[in-house]
């Protein structure tokens, strides 16, 4: 593969992305109005749909402020280092299974490491640095209190984040996704055995992404904005775009691990739109969340995380160990 | 390695784009600097103080036995992935152990008062 | 040259770089997130040796857990410059925390790298490209050495009990 060819694949994608992001942002806007009986937007293009639009150029002419007494390196870095770490997670994402176009065959992730369920986790762990970091260097007591919140809440999750996919890797016995996904389709889908790791891993993904009833980073009531409460313009469209990649990130892996990913139900066959399908409904599950739920208290989050989701991960482990011990599917 | 390269590529090209942005924006956005402006925001009123203030343990406590906690969960990926092909009962035991072994520090964790919060 | 040695050098020099300015940069903050660019460096390099699971730990442990606790730590001392004046080099060798202690740990770790390095055998980049990485941890582990991973748990909790006594409010019950 030549170099030209993987920069147009990464240009192609990096549009994509971008044009998802922007759609899911207004859709979001939109279910959420309709959850509090509004509208949601409607003025900018039919039915708000030219809203990302208006929004990216008020973006762009906002002015570019930095707080006085603010470390200038640590500031300036830490939005890019929260997408950066946010696009390198969702490359190794298969999207779905090997694409023909004419005669032409490509592979719907950017890269497919053996190990691709490690990888994401990895970078997952290291995701909490654009939160920590961009609070820390705001000199503003609010974002130093929001990115220590999100910081000891991100590790937290992530435990029993990670307690969840390990039982799918001891499920598969692979920590390559596409295989994960090939074994759902010959056998059954990971969440019928596992329907545990999927609850926490449903609980830990909303955690992860710093969403509501789990967003005390943010917690606009008392903090305002949180971490990203100094962010102005385009800096500030790069946390949020950052949260949404790992949204995107956080559902695809939902789907891959436990959902059957690009396999359809009752065996209807296999394509990308089954997966994007189940994206969608795992988004969806992310609205529905932030606009039932309030917010936690910081102390119940922890208790919730401590207490309950991490002993849960492991009996489900021991739970998941006994049933591939036991012949599994095998 | 070609496959790393390509999420390199891919990644520079996704910061590319918004950095770029703030770049041209750069051009078209306007810049009054103004003490006021600068000023961290603190709901409308005159900030006082440094703002790294220094603050709970707590936060620390956490951090601390995440991270033994997290040890002990790089262990188990080799074995979830071994786990088809060793020998089953072994492998269980081994594992039984070890989980054991972690869930009495976290039960110690728990009696101690330190994973309830303040 | 191969594009594979070129990555190698550019990614080993940046390394190097971020592992430099961890003991020269001036705010604290800055030599964590230096810290936190020689950590990912590290596990670029394993990444180029294929070893995917080494890469990893390397993330989730040191560039994850490791810099939590090291930025938890930062935030909650108060000292937040690494000192205005620079000693002259032959006056910090004399100190013994900021000189010759390091100085001398760091070359004993050096040669017991290297004395290690000597020994092993290694194998030919061929067959540890064909093996799954993490199943090449996996085997040893749970079959051979066994017992040292059951130990290796009981450290563990040696260390969670160490870390909360350590940590523990004093007003407890």
């Amino acid at each position: 593969m030549s170099l030209g060819y993987v920069l147009v694949r990464s240009v192609i994608l990096v549009v994509l992305l971008l044009t998802a992001f922007a759609y899911v942002m207004v859709l979001e806007r939109k279910v959420l109005g309709y959850f509090q009986l509004r509208w949601g937007p409607v003025r900018v293009g039919p039915w708000g749909m030219l809203q990302p639009l208006a929004d990216a150029i008020k973006m762009m002419n906002k002015e570019d402020t930095r707080p006085a007494g603010a470390d200038t390196l640590l500031f300036y870095v830490a939005p890019a280092v929260a997408l950066f770490v946010a696009l390198g997670a969702f490359a190794v994402i298969p999207l779905g299974p090997v694409a023909h176009i004419g005669s032409l065959v490509l592979p719907l992730s950017v890269a497919h490491p053996a190990s691709g369920i490690l990888f994401v986790l990895a970078l997952l762990s290291v995701g909490v640095y654009g939160v920590s970091l961009g609070g820390w260097a705001s000199q503003s007591k609010y974002a130093l209190l929001g990115s220590l919140r999100a910081t000891a809440q991100m590790v937290s999750y992530e435990l029993a984040l990670g307690m969840a996919v390990i039982s799918a890797v001891v499920l598969y016995g692979t920590l390559n996704l596409n295989t994960m996904v090939s074994m759902q389709g010959v056998h059954l889908w990971g969440a019928i055995p596992d329907i545990l790791g999927f609850a926490i891993f449903l609980v830990g993904s909303v955690a992860e992404c710093n969403r509501a009833p789990f967003d005390l980073a943010e917690a606009e009531g008392e903090l305002v904005a949180g971490f990203h409460v100094e962010y102005s313009g385009f800096r500030f469209a790069n946390f949020v775009m950052a949260e949404y990649v790992n949204m995107f990130t956080m559902s695809a892996l939902g789907a891959l691990l436990f959902l059957g990913g690009w396999h359809g139900p009752f065996g209807l066959g296999s394509s990308v739109w089954w997966l994007l399908a189940k994206m969608a409904l795992y988004l969806f599950f992310f609205m529905w969340v932030r606009s039932t739920f309030p917010r936690l208290r910081y102390d119940q989050l922890m208790s919730f995380g401590w207490k309950l989701l991490v002993p849960l991960g492991f009996l489900n482990l021991v739970w998941i160990s006994t049933f591939v011990a036991l012949g599994g599917w095998h | 390695m070609g496959k790393y390269l390509d999420i390199l590529v891919f990644v520079i090209g996704g910061i590319a784009f918004p950095v770029g942005v703030v770049t041209l924006g750069g051009s078209l956005r306007r810049s009054y600097p103004d003490p006021a402006k600068e000023a961290s925001y603190e709901s409308g009123e005159t900030p006082f103080g440094d703002a790294r203030i220094r603050f709970h343990i707590g936060y620390y406590i956490f951090a601390l036995i995440y991270l033994v906690f997290d040890v002990e969960a790089v262990f188990l990926y080799p074995w979830a992935v071994q786990y088809l092909h060793l020998s089953r009962g072994i492998a269980f035991g081994e594992i039984v152990v070890f989980v054991v072994m972690l869930l009495i520090g976290w039960f110690y964790a728990w009696r101690k008062k330190v994973l309830s919060w303040m | 040259m191969t594009s594979t040695l070129v990555i190698f050098i550019v990614l080993s020099l940046l390394t190097l770089y971020a592992a430099y300015r961890v003991a020269t940069a001036h705010l604290i903050t800055h030599a964590a997130l230096f810290l936190a660019g020689t950590f990912a460096g590290v596990a670029a390099l394993f990444f180029m040796l294929q070893a995917d699971f080494l890469a990893a730990v390397q993330l989730l442990l040191y560039a994850g857990a490791v810099m939590a606790v090291v930025v938890f730590a930062i935030m909650l001392s108060q000292m937040r410059e690494a000192g205005d004046h620079v000693p002259r080099w032959v006056d910090a060798l004399r100190s013994p925390f900021f000189g010759f202690l390091p100085l001398i740990s760091s070359v004993a770790l050096f040669v017991i790298l290297l004395i290690s390095y000597l020994d092993t055998p290694w194998p030919s980049s061929a067959t540890a490209a064909a093996v799954n990485s993490t199943r090449y941890v996996a085997v040893p582990l749970f079959q051979s050495y066994a017992l040292p991973f059951e130990v290796a748990s009981v450290l563990l909790l040696a260390a969670l009990i160490g870390a909360i006594v350590l940590t523990r409010r004093e007003d407890d019950r």
